[in-house]
């Protein structure tokens, strides 16, 4: 399992439209139709939805993505709908379907745009069990992987839209997808979930950065996404190795402490994130391993982003620099 | 047949290591000691007989009364892990 990274063998790099090519118009018929086929990395959702806001937030957050031709193929086939007449004028709610199914109870239509988020997410993570799949973000500098595993609250999402918006790739926010053959991980670039205080504070560290819409008194508190960087989008279909797992951990006040950590507590820790490791069977066990041993496992506790950004990047400064050594002594 | 004794795959590394059972389907951290054990007896099918001087001599440790109780200890811990 030593294969470098590469373009994923999934998905084309021919040049093909991207969603801010279409009209306005075009955008709400193919939303109308269930034709718009939204590619992000290896997965292609056919979104279906008569909703003008969630058009609009697929606009602000999905423009440089690519889209298939209508009637091409999808993976998911997803809808979001209203629910019955009488809710259609008290307190309306919308419903979100895969394949005709509705895997979760219906939402007050203010929350759409993030039902639809979490909806696809669900989608990839009960169904694509072709990766090995973790509840990690993971973002990439000079070709080294960090995967970002950790629960709710640990200040994963803020850590990794801050990192991306200093100079890391963003692979995913909420999923890390690891190729069974090479190990490889594979890019989503989808938006980043931000919650609560999160909002605020990467407004303020990345005033240019581009959001949806905040949407209050959801279960998670008040939520919005954060659109992923040009760069990470137009680069989503090249993999990354891992090089490292970081367990972060925000702490008010705390200076940003790196630890390393026992390879075999890494491991569990991460099996207990991943949503497949178990169904994987046998090959969820070597594919873990295999990823634990060629990374770095450290805890990570920080309370301030510009001193997390400087630590990772002398974690890519010296991977790069121990990288370029290992070829001198190959070459010698 | 599988059966929970032959079902074991490990990973080890320097400070601990991974058994991953494939009849229970459980993933455990185990200390070095007991994926020594685990290695001899489960996956190179050393006897318990044969154990504590396997080991002793593998490790290259005087087979004392210590070291033959952590032994029995470890493959008594492997037994439970074993259960369906």
């Amino acid at each position: 399992m030593n294969s470098k990274p590469t373009l994923s063998p999934t998905t084309e790099t021919t040049a093909r439209a991207r969603l801010a090519d279409l009209s306005s118009g075009e955008l709400r018929a193919r939303l109308k139709r269930g034709e718009l086929v939204l590619r992000s990395g290896p997965i292609r959702m056919a979104i279906r939805c008569a909703r003008d806001d969630v058009a609009t937030a697929l606009w602000r957050l999905y423009a440089e993505y690519p889209v298939e031709a209508p009637g091409g193929f999808a993976d998911f086939h997803v809808h979001l709908r209203g629910t019955d007449l009488l809710r259609r004028w008290i307190k309306p709610q919308i419903i979100f379907e895969h394949d005709g199914h509705a895997p979760f109870l219906a939402l007050p239509q203010p929350q759409a745009f993030a039902l639809l988020e979490w909806g696809m997410n669900w989608c990839i993570a009960n169904y694509c069990h072709q990766y090995l799949m973790a509840h990690a973000a993971v973002v990439e500098k000079n070709g080294f992987a960090a995967i970002l595993p950790a629960p709710p609250g640990s200040g994963k999402s803020t850590l990794c839209a801050a990192l991306v918006h200093r100079g890391w790739r963003l692979l995913s926010d909420e999923m890390t997808l690891i190729d069974p053959a090479s190990c490889n991980i594979l890019g989503l670039a989808r938006p980043i979930n931000l919650k609560n205080a999160s909002i605020d504070i990467m407004r303020s560290y990345a005033p240019d950065a581009i959001f949806g819409p905040v949407v209050p008194d959801t279960k998670k508190g008040t939520v919005a996404h954060l659109r992923a960087p040009s760069e990470s989008v137009r680069r989503v279909d090249e993999t990354a190795r891992p090089r490292w797992i970081v367990f972060p951990k925000y702490e008010a006040g705390s200076a940003p402490v790196l630890t390393p950590m026992a390879k075999h507590e890494a491991f569990l820790q991460l099996a207990e994130n991943a949503f497949n490791y178990a169904a994987l069977g046998r090959q969820g066990f070597e594919v873990l391993g295999e990823v634990i041993d060629m990374s770095d496992c450290l805890s990570f506790r920080y309370s301030q982003l510009d001193d997390a950004i400087a630590i990772f990047d002398e974690l890519a400064a010296r991977a790069s620099a121990a990288s370029e050594l290992a070829v001198e002594a190959d070459m010698a | 047949m599988l059966n929970a004794r032959s079902a074991w795959h490990l990973r080890t590394w320097d400070e601990g290591a991974v058994a991953w059972n494939a009849v229970n389907g459980n993933t455990h951290a185990i200390d070095p000691l007991t994926a020594e054990v685990l290695t001899a007896s489960r996956l190179q099918g050393v006897s318990d007989e044969l154990l504590p001087e396997h080991l002793a001599q593998r490790l290259a440790l005087p087979l004392d009364e210590t070291l033959e109780h952590a032994i029995l200890g470890a493959l008594d811990r492997i037994r439970q892990l074993e259960a369906p």
